[in-house]
């Protein structure tokens, strides 16, 4: 599975908004459905994304895990425009998410079901 | 009520003297009919400046005074302001400014002039402008050009969501080369009710943000919002934490408090002249 390439579906080099994010919702919903493996989002040819951007994409991730009652998942970010910087992590903390870094992908996961 | 900025280089509003400027246009009570900025005197006028040249006059304007802006009478400065689009903006919002006989100068630096946006998908649209632009110009290093077209989209989105601003933000980027070295300048201005009015709608937070300068030092740290939502809150400590890098500087400067962050130092806020809204200013070196 090569991923959802977010360029194709959003055209835009930074990725900035809660709606541009919330966009995806249908896309990833389809990824989902179609893969057992881990949900990849490809972001090749993005070269920014905001906090306010990653934020929703997480939400929107989450929201459409619970849509098909999954409570643990792991989400693979490729080809990241940026390091894992300290305002990406305190983003993933918050959602109770943990991430992750690797040389071409940020690792996304949920242990052990959704926060309370 | 006639207010003379700096003569020689105005660099910001937190240079005015804070009883020429204490009357604010925000308020109901604003009574000046007149209002007339003079930088007839003024060598250099600075983009955060320039920033509240604008938003000031077009607050004043909207109780009913009478703005008048009277230009430079250096050519220079005149030009520069020109070529920022602060003229263009004034003259659109009915304030007087008369710019006749000014030289329009070629700006290749100007990456975005002055710009009005008040929704966010104004500011997507225009932080990816300001990306394409930045990488057909060649400006400085260009791994920077993302994370410049990055904070001055938090920085706008901030102005969006939570000013509630009557004259929409304003914003601007601009490479600088300084004695010192190159760098990125960006700007954000809006007219609205401020970062402790802002705060304040959190009712977890309110009795913590009695003054414009607790507000400001208090809204730079992770996960503080006015929202109430416990995911949010990362927008304007992000951009702090990434001027927090070697040479990068943000400043805040909210109603009459004022902080700047810095690889080498966070100041204590202080208290400082009136900006009518809210002003970031980010500077990244290159």
């Amino acid at each position: 599975m090569s991923g959802l390439a977010l360029h194709d579906v959003l055209k835009n080099r930074v990725l900035v908004t809660r709606a541009s994010a919330r966009t995806l919702a249908p896309a990833i919903d389809a990824a989902i459905s179609d893969s057992q493996e881990a949900l990849k989002l490809d972001f090749s040819r993005v070269d920014g994304i905001t906090p306010s951007f990653l934020d929703e994409l997480l939400s929107v991730v989450e929201e459409a895990f619970a849509r098909v009652n999954v409570d643990s998942f792991r989400v693979e970010l490729l080809n990241p425009p940026t390091a894992l910087s300290a305002k990406f992590a305190a983003i993933g903390r918050g959602r109770d998410l943990h991430l992750t870094e690797a040389a071409e992908s940020w690792t996304i996961e949920r242990r052990g079901g959704a926060p309370s | 009520m006639r207010i003379r900025p700096p003569e020689r280089d105005f660099r910001n509003a937190g240079e005015l003297d804070p009883r020429a400027v204490g009357q604010d246009p925000r308020d109901n009570r604003f009574r000046e009919s007149t209002v007339e900025i003079d930088l007839r005197r003024c060598a250099f006028v600075r983009p955060a400046a320039a920033l509240w040249c604008l938003t000031y006059p077009l607050l004043a304007k909207r109780k009913g005074a009478d703005c008048t802006v009277l230009v430079p009478t250096d050519a220079a400065a005149s030009e520069y302001l020109k070529s920022l689009k602060l003229f263009d903006l004034l003259h659109d919002a009915g304030v007087d400014v008369d710019a006749r006989g000014i030289r329009h100068r070629p700006a290749p630096q100007l990456v975005l002039p002055l710009t009005r946006f008040e929704q966010q998908d104004d500011v997507e649209r225009i932080a990816n402008d300001v990306l394409d632009r930045l990488s057909e110009s060649g400006l400085g290093a260009a791994n920077l050009h993302p994370l410049v077209s990055e904070v001055f989209a938090e920085l706008a989105l901030n102005a969006v969501e939570h000013s509630e601003s009557p004259i929409g933000a304003f914003g601007f980027v601009q490479f600088y080369e300084f004695r010192e070295g190159q760098r990125f300048l960006c700007g954000v201005a809006d007219g609205g009710i401020g970062i402790r009015a802002s705060l304040e709608k959190n009712p977890t937070l309110r009795s913590r943000v009695p003054y414009d300068w607790a507000a400001i030092e208090l809204a730079v740290r992770e996960r503080v919002t006015g929202t109430g939502d416990k995911t949010r809150g990362i927008g304007l400590y992000g951009v702090a934490e990434d001027m927090r890098k070697p040479g990068g500087q943000l400043i805040l400067h909210s109603g009459i408090g004022s902080l700047m962050i810095s690889e080498e130092m966070e100041t204590e806020a202080k208290r400082t002249a009136l900006f009518p809204g809210t002003l970031a200013y980010a500077s990244i070196p290159t």
